[in-house]
């Protein structure tokens, strides 16, 4: 006989043997579990902070985008600090508000376990869309601030334009 | 006992159930290319399966569902999405209900399943196993339909490596998801038969080729297999349309009286249970079915309508019951009754009929109020629909042709441009543009007769369904089309079925498939696997938003279709078109078809749920393009 006329049979096998053992019926296994937990959220945000010579980029740009879509992608250059030292897990944020179109977007970084030093704090982009803009620029203010210990600290503000491009 | 004497053990109980199988092969799938298609699409849809909620009104569904299995009809626990004020329930008497009993009922033997199985293993690992299982049964169909037993072989190994593989990847599912997944099963099973009914209906109009060309078409590479897993109700009424439609060939071909009898009752038992699904729909085609069938009918006496409109109120009976227990009037569905979150529906709701008197004191007389005041709606909205269709130009390009960012649209849509076209979701479809020149030169060179002999014939009824369904579908949604959360114009759903029925009618595709099948099959793998990758890396450089590429999609569709649409207007008018080029433009748009809905099952809308297959699940998360 043809071994290899086995082989389906074979393969049935392992598949219904490999359920009845993911069941009650073999204590025990249990080949599910929950992936990716992210541990130690409540110490966030925890610790002292020192920062410097923090930099905010003089202007921001949407984007139109492309195949018709009518979105636009908000582009805003990175801002830099120097992260003198720091304690526990501090966060620093940075944020933009459009106060004319009632927008606004920040992203944050934790800091663990870094080497001190300059850092690069990029906003990460977001769309909008057409219906949201009628005119070619708007104001919009940046800011960074840290978060440590409880304490909010704005570390430097700006008010920029951000130009509309097609 | 070894390995191979229970191989021994099996195969002499597998035996024993040949006859069996047989008759059920041959009943519902008619042949194992029928059963190939089956299984393959099956598997196919799975890929992208994601198990969760992506249009809001699916939670209504999974609501009802959810209670029904608990015992009662109105909805006493919401635990999805948001509760009762989900979009899709109703009120009644101070009760609240959901709507498509007709599916929710059919889902209830899958949810007993999937909790008989949950008893035993783990449900996560059911699903991986029934879908290598699946891999293994499409393996062996193939290998004895070509006649190549590595074929199996091959299956086997690749559904034993997936199924190691997920056990290693898998996570749990919360017991809650259960229902979603019974619903999710049964819209894939329901989309599935309809690319075999669409195999049957032209295998036996034409040939078992043409037959395959339609069923895999219509599956692979048109929005029915986009929605194949997300549980809406389309994928029921395109099921029971082409049950009909099928039904209603073979009431005209069959052997015997008995047969044709038996044929045409199942045409309009098909219709009967949609009404159960959506009740303005079924209406919709119950009248279509009446007008073409009728009068191209080979015998109306009163034995044959008896025997037929008994069968067609024997399928209403659930319908009829359902409404009874929630409205106390068999003609008026949860759809017709005062919604109780959002304001959705049909819109037949607000028709006005006749009232006071006989109309508003007599049980009997207030069915037949609502019964008018729901024809007065219909025949309004048609209406409307077709003022909208003649008169607005804009509307109709953007519901058919290109979509782009439509502010109405968008402003529902938080912003988004991904609500598709008609021929953007499938360029198939541009291959209809050569009906109209058949058409003419039918009635041009042998007049109108030739044209109402044609309706006389099985194909020629077929044709007229289909068209006619077709054309109220588009007047019935027409009024509020565009539409957000359509994605592919999901309304029009029957339309694509249609379309591609209609596609595979055209002299000029019966050729391409029966002589340069070859070329286009060899076209349409390097579109999808060549193409495929290259589309893969431009996103991956591009880095496009979700609009933008949908939006991409969109007009790479339209570029495809083009082609295909000049190509048969071309082969239509004149034999000096090369056909192995239509080869070439039916494989791009179909190859164009298929990947829009790989890479929005796989990567645009993967916030559906969560994968199935854990492997695929892992590779998603890989490969991030918008």
């Amino acid at each position: 006989m043809n071994p290899l006329r086995a082989v389906p049979f074979v393969a049935v096998a392992i598949v219904l043997a490999g359920v009845l053992i993911s069941g009650p019926l073999v204590p025990g296994v249990d080949f599910t579990r929950v992936r990716e937990t992210e541990s130690g959220l409540d110490s966030l945000g925890s610790g002292n902070i020192t920062v410097d010579n923090a930099t905010l980029p003089d202007g921001a740009v949407l984007q139109q985008g492309n195949y018709g879509s009518g979105t636009y992608r908000l582009l805003v250059p990175d801002a830099t600090v120097d992260v003198k030292s720091y304690t526990g897990r501090p966060i620093i944020s940075y944020a933009i508000d459009i106060d004319e179109i009632g927008y606004s977007r920040n992203s944050i970084r934790i800091l663990v376990n870094e080497t001190d030093g300059r850092l690069s704090l990029p906003l990460e982009e977001d769309t909008l869309d057409k219906g949201q803009l009628d005119k070619d620029e708007y104001g919009a203010q940046l800011t960074l601030l840290t978060r440590a210990g409880g304490n909010e600290t704005v570390v430097a503000s700006r008010n920029v334009t951000v130009e509309v491009r097609s | 006992m070894s390995v191979l004497d229970g191989n021994e053990a099996v195969q002499r109980w597998y035996g024993h159930t040949r006859e069996f199988r047989a008759s059920i092969k041959h009943l519902i799938f008619g042949d194992d290319r029928g059963l190939a298609l089956f299984l393959g699409s099956l598997c196919f849809f799975m890929l992208y399966w994601r198990i969760g909620i992506f249009i809001t009104d699916s939670n209504a569904i999974a609501t009802t569902l959810f209670n029904v299995a608990d015992g009662h009809l109105s909805l006493v626990t919401a635990p999805y999405g948001s509760g009762l004020g989900a979009p899709g329930t109703y009120v009644s008497d101070g009760t609240v209900y959901g709507r498509n009993y007709g599916v929710v009922f059919a889902a209830l033997p899958l949810l007993w399943l999937l909790e008989g199985a949950a008893a035993i293993a783990d449900v996560p690992i059911v699903l991986v196993g029934l879908w290598c299982l699946l891999v293994i049964a499409w393996a062996a169909t193939l290998a004895r339909l070509f006649d190549r037993p590595p074929i199996l072989v091959g299956g086997s190994i690749v559904a034993t490596g997936v199924f190691l593989g997920s056990l290693t990847l898998a996570t749990p599912l919360a017991p809650l998801a259960r229902p979603v997944i019974a619903l999710q099963l049964l819209t894939m099973i329901a989309t599935a038969l309809s690319g075999v009914v669409l195999y049957r209906l032209l295998a036996a109009m034409h040939d078992r080729r043409l037959g395959l060309f339609a069923g895999t078409a219509a599956l692979v590479a048109t929005p029915l297999g986009f929605w194949a897993s997300l549980p809406k109700r389309h994928a029921y009424t395109v099921l029971f349309l082409l049950v009909t439609a099928f039904a209603l060939y073979r009431s005209r071909t069959a052997d015997s009286g008995e047969q044709a009898v038996r044929y045409r009752a199942l045409a309009y038992a098909a219709v009967g249970l949609l009404a159960w699904v959506h009740a303005a729909e079924a209406l919709l085609v119950f009248i279509v079915l009446v007008l073409v069938d009728v009068p191209t009918a080979e015998s109306n006496d009163r034995r044959t309508v008896g025997l037929v409109a008994g069968a067609f109120l024997l399928s209403l009976v659930p319908f009829f019951l359902t409404n009874v227990l929630i409205s106390w009037n068999p003609i008026e569905p949860p759809r017709l009754l005062p919604s109780y979150g959002s304001p959705s529906g049909s819109g037949l709701a607000g028709g006005s009929g006749p009232s006071g008197g006989f109309f508003s004191n007599n049980p009997a007389g207030r069915i037949i109020a609502r019964g008018l005041s729901i024809f007065f709606a219909l025949g309004s909205n048609l209406f409307e629909g077709a003022v909208v269709l003649t008169t607005d130009a804009t509307r109709v390009v953007q519901t058919f042709v290109r979509s782009g960012f439509i502010p109405e649209v968008a402003a529902d849509e938080s912003g988004l441009a991904i609500s598709l076209t008609v021929v953007e979701s499938a360029p198939l479809l541009a291959g209809v543009v050569g009906l109209p020149i058949v058409v003419a030169r039918h009635v041009r060179s042998n007049g109108l007769g030739r044209v109402r002999k044609h309706l006389g014939t099985p194909a020629g009824a077929v044709d007229a369904f289909a068209l006619g369904t077709a054309l109220l579908f588009t007047l019935l949604y027409m009024p509020r089309l565009p539409l957000h959360a359509q994605v592919t114009v999901r309304y029009l759903h029957p339309v694509f079925a249609l379309g591609i029925y209609g596609v595979a009618r055209l002299a000029v595709t019966q050729g391409v498939v029966g002589d340069h099948w070859r070329a286009a099959l060899w076209t349409y793998a390097g579109s999808v696997l060549i193409g495929g990758q290259l589309v893969v890396a431009f996103l991956a450089i591009t880095g496009p938003t979700l609009s933008e590429a949908v939006q991409f999609h969109a007009l790479l569709s339209l570029a495809t279709a083009t082609i295909l649409g000049l190509w048969v207007l071309g082969a239509a008018v004149s034999d000096a078109v090369p056909r192995v080029y239509g080869a070439v433009a039916f494989a791009l748009a179909a190859g164009a078809g298929t990947l829009f809905l790989l890479l929005s099952g796989l990567d645009y809308f993967d916030y559906a749920g969560e994968y199935m297959l854990p492997v695929v699940r892992v590779v998603t998360d890989a490969v991030v393009l918008a």
